[in-house]
């Protein structure tokens, strides 16, 4: 049994990580990845990055500031053309996340907050009408980029990050790559040798969108 | 809950070209219950062989393009593994002889598309199997951690060893020196096994499709366990169908009757004619004129519920009933009365022990 039972308050979260465990572990038409996904006139930038740091906060803020969230969690890329894909999914929002969110939008649909999860307070966020995200379509990879949200920094550090370590970052998200063998191999290195990859640690979420558009947008 | 019925489920599964008149609800439930039995991507390929596949809803030909991702990947691996154990024992002059599904994989003389493998079954001589367990130790494939009374229990009365694993990739090898446990009393004469055996172009030795047959017959009569057993079925019904002619069943009967095989031989043989009703397991009851006693068809009626998936949405009434049957049934082959109270008394105090103190700790 994948998951033990859980209190009925935290339905919705078992149902997120519910459906994520079934794509991952039984889908292997696209090839999957541990990244978010935003997506500005038709070019995604992926971001794998390590619980805690502050990603899927990151998600929201450029949700709600014109990029189209295709996915908080995971990259479905298609192994024959290197698109990734729009998941409809919300965004599993944590801890001092919630917050921050009612403040920048007090309107955002937003489930009640399930507490004691194991990972704390948790709220789901509906990113995009289903209306919206109907008109979304496979995108192609234009970058890479490793946020770690550090409040102490004053100025950001953006270091490059060279292909050879994006593939390993891919290689060591990915929930099916040993699955999809070869044609994983081929279509990482494809999408590795077309992109551009940064680690940034930044406090600023205004930086980090003009960082985006400037750097990775053509 | 919407369910299948277990005739349509049947049916189905023997005529893979009724699936097309399927509605979306019901490819849903049979996507499922294919899904427990490990069947969709065999379903997929048998779909393709009648040219159907075109033919399908967008979101079930996708589900099965997906699981026959997995096999395909599975049985390159299963290829890759069964060289690789291959090679090592070679270094020590002994051959394995790979069994069921790892040999339908590596062997042009098996139908495998879509066959999924749970783990690596091979068979070494008994006094090859010292040599072997401790080169593949050596060479990264461990022993899955068993506490003192299981050791003694695979070495003692069991016609394998603890499973091992190799440690890298993860693959689950269990290494035999007979097909049923010598504690029995009815594991068979190996040695007609071992002189059925073929090497294929790979250079990979598996039995011979009659004493594969025969195996994968004791397999699933002769233990408790029946999760994949219709898997297993469609296992012995492609070999069947494959290699049907008078040389093959000659050696099948000869097997079968030197072991003393000839009623679950002929409980399989009903089995799968319940099951499929092919010509070939026709012609063979009517040759044989074999008929069911009472004893015989109430083992029928068992093992055609317990092989079925076991999945909520199949309506199977009574599969427990027969699920417990027999497993109660294959306990009580695997080793003489006082032998299994013996075991079961401690297997009862282990769980019971765990329930109560949980697992000990681990050095």
């Amino acid at each position: 049994m994948p998951f033990k039972p859980l209190p009925a308050s935290q339905s919705y979260a078992l149902l997120e990580w519910g459906l994520n465990w079934c794509l991952a572990t039984g889908h292997f038409n696209h090839l999957l990845l541990h990244a978010a996904v935003l997506v500005k006139d038709g070019q995604a930038i992926l971001f794998p990055a390590m619980p805690g740091s502050g990603k899927s906060t990151l998600t929201t803020w450029l949700g709600l500031n014109g990029w189209n969230v295709y996915s908080d969690e995971m990259a479905v890329i298609d192994p024959d053309t290197g698109t990734v894909q729009p998941m409809y999914r919300p965004i599993c929002l944590k801890n001092q996340s919630i917050d921050l969110v009612r403040q920048w939008s007090p309107d955002a649909t937003l489930t009640p907050v399930c507490h004691d999860t194991a990972k704390g307070s948790v709220v789901h966020f509906k990113a995009h009408t289903w209306q919206a995200f109907a008109s979304f379509s496979p995108a192609r990879i234009v970058g890479v980029v490793f946020p770690k949200y550090d409040a102490s920094v004053s100025e950001p550090n953006v270091y490059i990050v060279d292909k050879l370590q994006t593939f390993e970052s891919f290689y060591t998200n990915a929930f099916n790559y040993h699955v999809l063998g070869q044609a994983s191999f081929d279509i990482l290195t494809k999408v590795v040798n077309q992109i551009q990859g940064f680690e940034v640690h930044y406090s600023s979420l205004d930086f980090m969108s003009d960082f985006l558009t400037d750097e990775l947008l053509s | 809950m919407r369910k299948l019925d277990l005739n349509q489920f049947i049916t189905l599964i023997a005529e893979p070209q009724k699936t097309q008149l399927l509605s979306a609800s019901d490819w849903e439930i049979l996507l499922w219950i294919l899904d427990t039995a490990r069947l969709e991507a065999w379903l997929f390929a048998q779909i393709k062989q009648h040219n159907m596949s075109c033919k399908l809803p967008a979101t079930v030909a996708s589900r099965f393009t997906s699981a026959t991702i997995y096999a395909e990947r599975q049985q390159q691996q299963v290829r890759f593994e069964c060289q690789t154990i291959a090679s090592l024992l070679a270094e020590k002059q002994i051959e394995p002889l790979f069994l069921k599904g790892a040999a339908y994989v590596i062997s042009s003389q098996f139908y495998s598309a879509g066959r999924v493998c749970s783990d690596i079954d091979a068979l070494v001589q008994h006094n090859d199997l010292e040599t072997s367990e401790r080169h593949l130790k050596m060479n990264m494939w461990l022993s899955q951690e068993v506490d003192d009374y299981d050791d003694k229990y695979y070495r003692e009365y069991a016609h394998e060893i603890p499973p091992m694993m190799q440690s890298e990739r993860g693959t689950v090898l269990d290494l035999h020196h007979n097909l049923f446990l010598p504690v029995s009393g009815r594991a068979p004469n190996i040695s007609q096994f071992w002189a059925l055996r073929t090497r294929n172009e790979n250079g990979l030795s598996t039995l011979k499709p009659a004493a594969a047959l025969v195996h994968s017959m004791i397999h699933l009569l002769m233990n408790e366990e029946v999760t994949y057993g219709l898997r297993d079925c469609l296992d012995m019904q492609s070999i069947i169908d494959t290699h049907n002619s008078e040389s093959f069943w000659l050696e099948v009967s000869t097997l079968v009757v030197d072991n003393d095989f000839t009623h679950e031989y002929q409980l399989l043989l009903l089995l799968l004619d319940s099951l499929f009703g092919r010509e070939t397991v026709k012609q063979q009851i009517y040759a044989q004129q074999i008929t069911a006693d009472t004893k015989t068809r109430f083992w029928l009626w068992c093992y055609r519920k317990a092989v079925m998936p076991d999945h909520p949405q199949l309506c199977n009434p009574y599969a427990g009933v027969a699920r417990a049957a027999v497993y109660c049934r294959g306990h009580s082959q695997k080793m003489p009365l006082a032998t299994l109270l013996k075991h079961s008394t401690v297997k009862l105090y282990k769980a019971a022990r765990k329930a109560l103190v949980g697992e000990a700790d681990k050095e």
